[in-house]
């Protein structure tokens, strides 16, 4: 993997993130399960952040394949989380359920494929206890005895998106960033979700049975995005006097943040 | 020297096995935790961690990291068995209901991502590259296998080559790692390692091919299930495979393969025929042969106690009914 020079011009991080991303695509293929379900989701931003973390400790070439590494740890997990439990008859229904089942499977096994290739078993041990952490987090919220309130509802969404992130920038010693990721991938998946119900499809975390209706979430969720959006603009704005490497993580959340609420202005998202 | 001796002896090494496996699964959220123990005392053969406690023997088996061995390759058992029942839509697992029919796919798919991290956390402290790399490729092939299997279903044309690559990645490569791990766990050379990680995969080829023809001519009552579930969800496994590329049965078979809801005698007269037709004779052959390679490499290792207690073990995969 080259990234640092190509053709004797330095690469810019986007063009870096850009060389990340589709090496990243390249591992995930698998022929067979592409003609069955699509593609998986990168998350553009949570690479780029994996990659800028690692980057602080490590050359542009091992922090660009630990960020990989982490990112199809996360994908796995994603990818599961589009199971369904409903009752399936027809055989294309089973086939995309058996192959959501195997092929998260197959991307959590890569993980560890990836970074054993890399010897690198500190981060396989981070993601592993990470993992765990996202799992008790879901059951928790899934399978909670009580009805969890919108507040606890979001606090809880919160800790699930954020489980990997946080635990890799905290072993990485950065954990002053953490309370701004975790805001931002919050606000991340109520764009999803606000996207999701928007278009009458299926969402992850937010049922009509929260809130009552469709209507009222809707507005809920613009709202919600609006006001943390520009909370979370407002204490990156204050944010100074920190290393380059994590003014640049500041400078990236900031700068997404602002295309968000652009949308959000729009309704466009 | 029997199979029974061979538990026997291994008893306080399995106990100590099962107590760690369920200290290790304790999760801080009621459900997951109880999906887990339901899981671990539903029991098994727990061949997997015998393998490695017996290979051990060619080494150091005091060492601590045979045990996490041990415990780290019945855990990713357990996790892949849990994702199976997703993928089986099965509700019953020794005659015991699956996680995914005691709760729900969602809560199957927690525990078995939740088991899998454990193991992998497990094995993260082991200082030795070589291990690292023979463990992660196996996971790696294992869902690989497990996705083959889903693409090879229906697909009456597939080759012998095909089968035996899938049941080596479904059952086969996991097996010569608990037999390698043993090994370099217990700080035998990597010479020894590769012999006894051949000695598990022919092991567990015959393994994986002795289970397929039991699925033809067991009884429901020994499999907990009715016979020839392979075939009814369009697994074409061994016996099946003879039947249709030697024996002139693709016609009988493909009326009843390709009908939407076949009755069950029709199912029923199929599986009988596959029953004598031949087919068993030969996948029984071809399972021999496995494990006379089995038994070859075991005439080249050191021949300790623990060696007759290997050959045991696949004088048991050669007669098992069950």
């Amino acid at each position: 993997m080259v990234i640092i020079c190509m053709g004797g011009t330095e690469l810019s991080l986007n063009e870096e993130l850009d060389l990340i991303y589709h090496q990243l695509r390249n591992e995930l293929n698998h022929d067979y399960v592409k003609t069955i379900l699509p593609e998986p989701i990168i998350d553009r931003d949570k690479l780029m952040i994996y990659y800028l973390l690692f980057r602080q400790q490590e050359s542009t070439l091992n922090a660009g394949a630990h960020a990989k590494s982490v990112m199809v740890a996360e994908i796995g997990l994603n990818t599961h989380e589009t199971m369904t439990i409903e009752k399936c008859s027809d055989i294309k229904a089973t086939k995309k359920r058996q192959l959501t089942v195997l092929s998260g499977d197959f991307y959590s096994a890569l993980y560890y494929y990836s970074l054993a290739r890399q010897s690198n078993m500190e981060v396989v041990k981070w993601v592993a206890q990470a993992i765990q952490t996202f799992n008790i987090h879901k059951c928790a919220f899934f399978y909670s005895k009580t009805r969890l309130n919108w507040s606890e509802t979001l606090e809880a969404v919160m800790k699930i998106e954020s489980a990997l992130v946080e635990k890799i920038a905290r072993q990485l010693g950065q954990a002053p960033i953490i309370p701004y990721l975790n805001a931002f991938f919050l606000i991340k998946r109520l764009v999803i979700e606000r996207k999701a119900h928007g278009n009458c499809e299926r969402t992850s975390y937010f049922s009509q049975a929260v809130l009552g209706s469709v209507e009222t979430l809707t507005v809920k969720l613009d709202q919600e995005i609006k006001n943390k959006a520009a909370h979370l603009i407002h204490a990156l704005d204050r944010q100074e006097n920190h290393s380059e490497w994590l003014m640049q993580i500041i400078d990236y959340l900031r700068d997404q943040l602002s295309r968000m609420a652009e949308g959000v202005g729009e309704g466009t998202y | 020297m029997t199979l029974t001796r061979i538990y026997k002896e291994q008893k306080s090494n399995l106990k100590q096995i099962e107590g760690r496996l369920e200290s290790v699964l304790m999760a801080p959220h009621p459900i997951l935790n109880e999906a887990s123990l339901d899981l671990l005392r539903a029991g098994g053969k727990r061949i997997r961690p015998l393998l490695t406690l017996l290979c051990a023997q060619y080494g150091d088996p005091s060492r601590e990291e045979v045990m996490n061995s041990a415990v780290m390759l019945e855990l990713i058992h357990m996790a892949s068995l849990v994702h199976d029942d997703v993928v089986d839509d099965s509700d019953l697992r020794r005659g015991k209901p699956t996680v995914k029919a005691q709760w729900d796919n969602r809560v199957a798919m927690f525990t078995g991502d939740f088991i899998f991290a454990k193991a992998i956390e497990l094995i993260s402290d082991f200082d030795n590259h070589e291990i690292h790399l023979s463990i992660s490729r196996v996971i790696r092939d294992l869902s690989l296998g497990e996705i083959d299997q889903i693409k090879e279903l229906y697909n009456w044309k597939q080759n012998l080559r095909i089968y035996l690559r899938r049941i080596k990645r479904k059952t086969a490569l996991l097996m010569a790692l608990s037999c390698q791990l043993g090994a370099l766990a217990s700080g035998c050379s990597s010479k020894v390692g590769l012999s006894l990680y051949y000695f598990g995969y022919y092991l567990g080829m015959s393994y994986q091919m002795t289970d397929d023809i039991l699925d033809i001519v067991g009884t429901e009552k020994q499999l907990g299930k009715p016979a020839g579930g392979d075939l009814r969800n369009g697994n074409i496994t061994l016996p099946t495979f003879f039947a249709l590329h030697k024996y002139g049965m693709r016609d009988a078979i493909l009326h009843v393969l390709e009908r939407e809801n076949p009755e069950q005698s029709e199912w029923d007269s199929v599986i009988y025929s596959i029953r004598n037709c031949g087919a068993i004779q030969d996948s029984e052959h071809l399972s021999d042969a496995y494990l006379s390679k089995a038994r070859a490499i075991l005439e080249q290792l050191p021949q300790l106690r623990v060696t007759h207690s290997l050959k045991e073990i696949a004088d048991y995969i050669g007669t098992r009914n069950y």
